[in-house]
């Protein structure tokens, strides 16, 4: 087997499946700038070290991670793409599309399956971020490195066609100004519609519960989208939102089903693992949900297995502890892994896992209100004071031993949000909550050593923590 | 015979040893890292060894710390220097609940509950402001000492403004003060206030809740002490031996990993395995 036909069979593609879709990695490999070296590194290092390769559906998982990556650079010239800037959180909006015109568009959330796969799997993620400062965004500060990878895309031709995006205007404002400059950069190839939403609420409203703040996105929800519609040429009716809706729902509930199995002691699954598996949920991407969907509850049954035997990946007792953000850097998995090394299990994410309130029916009927509403729900979505207040909910349900806010340090929103959730959670609660400073999607910025004494200090004080709690009970 | 434990704190500037027994200091030793950082933890261990008249064998239990701390061979275990430090600090000076610890590369703030564990940190990254390295680096440009900085900075009387974002747009700031004729221990107070302000305001997170004590090499600066006496408005504690701290935290750490493994053992059980399945 040379690297490749090892890769496919990492990424749990039979013989023939693997013969059959060869060309085609070969072909999107190089488009992505892989080389043969890059993919010898991924299956000798990086899949075998962070991934649970033992589990053929973790295996089928990681193949649905895999071409996604690859089918973006080889897309027909007349796919329509329709893309989004930052999580959707709810993918809704974007799958919709894909429920009006399943054999016309592509739908996805483009930087960000460009870094987890090409940083995931193949330590690559700088190569982008390089381009772009070549090409003129400025070097290290002040721009995030996920748009650099877009403008990357765009330079080095990865996006094969025009996009229409949609720009999420929720809590980051770098994005829309990175697509701005796209957008003038290259002007026949993207159309930009914004989905406006400002985080002005009042303390101790909730802003799903207010209909104002609801029907106010949810009008922006549905103009953005049959905006798109109408620009991509493409017959867009309200039921299709509810598809998508249902669609959502049931990718949701095998997420949580997986979750709860999470819950046991010990922790059944890595949270790497855990990881690509639930953000198909949260970004929006390309993929045959029905078929992601049937392996998620395959890993469930493999999960169920561990659980019913009393195994785990880590010992039992081991404390466990909710991350801000999507924890595993796209180009560095090595965190959380070292974090469960240390003994303690890093899998609950306040960003990918809806908490209890998102499984409430909603109140509204309309299906662009029942999205706006849902996403008004998720923790990522919310004022800091209500962050801290969901994440509290969690720490005290799950009984979570610490807090572990990944700050990106170039980011205006996240690189002050981390502060105020910490203040306000520590009016809540005396649970440990550790910021620690990083780049989200590379890894040229900050030195590992340092992060790993920031990593092994706040494992200590989990532990210290949980041990205290197990003493007082 | 009493049992005998060792720390090894290395470090980006310097590697320390300390040996203890009996919850005394037997010997300690500070050399530079350079660039070998297995060669320098060995030779900050034979530097103790030697002080103490003991051979390596002599030692029950080895912790390393420091960020060269998985370098080091001869090491039982390692733990993360903030840690250490923490522990070395409680022990020294019980009352503690905040620790500002400035080392070459590194500069951290570190907050204790009233039992002397880690509650809170926060520790620079990437950057040399507000390290000793940034003393290093300003002392070189000014051709002064590093050791006379500390004293000179003291007779500033009109201290100059200074960068404490940037080592290298500090280093443009201090030339030109220099070109102007500014007086050298004004460049010095205005060095000292700079590094101290980054410093400040990294540990506002953490908060300088009271006794404060002053930790790793920069403490040995009496310039830096003092300007952090005036900007917290507290008294600054400063350990004995500022430098060594952390290596003393990773001895006593050495004696309690020691006193576990002993019970497990005589318990008839192993450490627990950390992963369960591959």
């Amino acid at each position: 087997l040379d690297q490749y036909d090892q890769l496919l069979e990492f990424c749990g593609f039979t013989k023939e499946e693997a013969r059959d879709y060869m060309p085609t990695l070969k072909e999107g490999l190089k488009k992505w700038m892989i080389g043969p070296d890059k993919v010898k590194e991924s299956v000798e290092v990086y899949l075998p070290t962070y991934f649970d390769l033992s589990l053929p559906p973790m295996r089928k998982m990681l193949g649905v991670w895999l071409e996604e990556f690859i089918k973006i650079p080889l897309l027909p010239k007349d796919r329509i793409m329709i893309d989004t800037i930052l999580p959707q959180t709810d993918c809704s909006m974007l799958y919709s599309f894909k429920a009006a015109a399943p054999d016309k568009v592509w739908v996805g959330f483009l930087d960000w399956i460009a870094v987890l796969v090409n940083g995931g799997f193949f330590h690559n993620a700088n190569a982008l971020v390089d381009v772009a400062e070549k090409y003129g965004m400025d070097v290290n500060g002040a721009l995030c490195p996920l748009n650099k990878t877009r403008y990357a895309m765009y330079i080095k031709g990865i996006v094969p066609n025009k996009t229409h995006t949609l720009m999420m205007n929720i809590i980051c404002d770098d994005s829309p100004l990175t697509e701005e400059m796209i957008h003038q950069m290259y002007p026949d190839r993207t159309y930009l519609r914004h989905i406006m939403r400002v985080k002005d609420a009042p303390k101790g409203v909730w802003e799903d519960e207010d209909d104002l703040l609801v029907e106010h996105l949810g009008n922006e929800i549905r103009s953005a989208v049959y905006d798109i519609a109408e620009k991509a040429g493409i017959d867009y009716k309200p039921q299709h939102m509810m598809a998508a809706i249902e669609n959502y729902r049931m990718y949701a509930e095998k997420v949580m089903a997986l979750a709860m199995l999470m819950r046991n002691d010990p922790v059944p699954l890595r949270g790497i693992d855990f990881y690509y598996s639930i953000v198909p949920m949260a970004m929006g991407m390309d993929i045959d949900y029905p078929k992601t969907r049937g392996i998620l509850e395959e890993l469930h049954k493999c999960v169920k297995e561990r659980v019913d035997k009393g195994v785990g990946v880590l010992p039992k007792g081991a404390p466990r502890v909710i991350w801000q953000t999507t924890a595993p850097h796209g180009e560095n998995n090595w965190e959380i892994k070292m974090f469960e090394d240390y003994g303690v299990a890093a899998y609950w994410f306040d960003f990918g896992i809806p908490l209890p309130k998102y499984f409430m029916p909603p109140r509204k009927s309309d299906p662009f209100d029942i999205v706006a509403e849902m996403f008004l729900k998720y923790s990522l979505n919310v004022e800091p004071w209500a962050r801290a207040e969901l994440i509290n909910q969690c720490v005290e349900q799950e009984g979570l031993s610490g807090v572990l806010w990944h700050q990106f340090w170039y980011c205006r929103h996240w690189g002050t949000e981390g502060q105020m959730v910490k203040q306000e959670l520590e009016k809540k609660s005396k649970v440990p909550f550790v910021v620690f400073d990083g780049c989200w999607w590379h890894a040229r910025d900050y030195g590992p050593e340092k992060l790993r004494t920031i990593f092994e200090t706040a494992s200590v004080m989990v532990k210290d923590y949980a041990n205290k709690k197990t003493k007082a009970a | 015979l009493p049992e005998i434990f060792a720390g090894v704190d290395v470090g980006a500037g310097t590697s320390k040893a300390v040996i203890v027994s009996d919850d005394k200091v037997l010997a300690q030793h500070v050399r530079p890292t350079g660039n070998d950082v297995t060669r320098s933890a060995v030779e900050a261990m034979e530097g103790a060894l030697g002080i103490a008249k003991l051979e390596l064998q002599d030692i029950s239990y080895v912790v390393s710390t420091g960020s060269g701390r998985r370098k080091v061979q001869f090491a039982n275990d390692s733990m993360s220097e903030i840690i250490c430090c923490a522990i070395g600090v409680k022990y020294t000076h019980p009352p503690t609940h905040t620790i500002m610890d400035i080392g070459c590369q590194d500069s951290k703030v570190i907050g204790l509950d009233d039992e002397g564990s880690v509650k809170q940190f926060t520790m620079n990254d990437r950057c040399a402001a507000g390290t000793g390295r940034f003393l290093e680096v300003l002392s070189h440009a000014l051709e002064v000492e590093l050791n006379e900085i500390g004293n000179l900075s003291l007779l500033g009387k009109d201290p100059c403004v200074i960068s404490s974002t940037c080592t290298v747009f500090a280093e443009s700031e201090v030339v030109s003060y220099r070109a102007q004729g500014r007086k050298i221990e004004d460049i010095l107070a205005g060095l000292h206030q700079a590094i101290a302000k980054r410093v400040v305001i990294q540990g506002s997170s953490v908060g300088y809740r009271p006794d404060v004590v002053f930790t790793g090499g920069v403490a040995r600066n009496i310039g830096v002490r003092k300007v952090f006496d005036e900007m917290l408005g507290l008294h600054i504690i400063l350990p004995e031996e500022p430098q060594t701290i952390t290596a003393l935290g990773a001895a006593i750490l050495a004696k309690q990993y020691y006193a576990k493994r002993e019970r497990e053992v005589s318990q008839g059980r192993d450490r627990a395995p950390t992963v369960l399945v591959p």
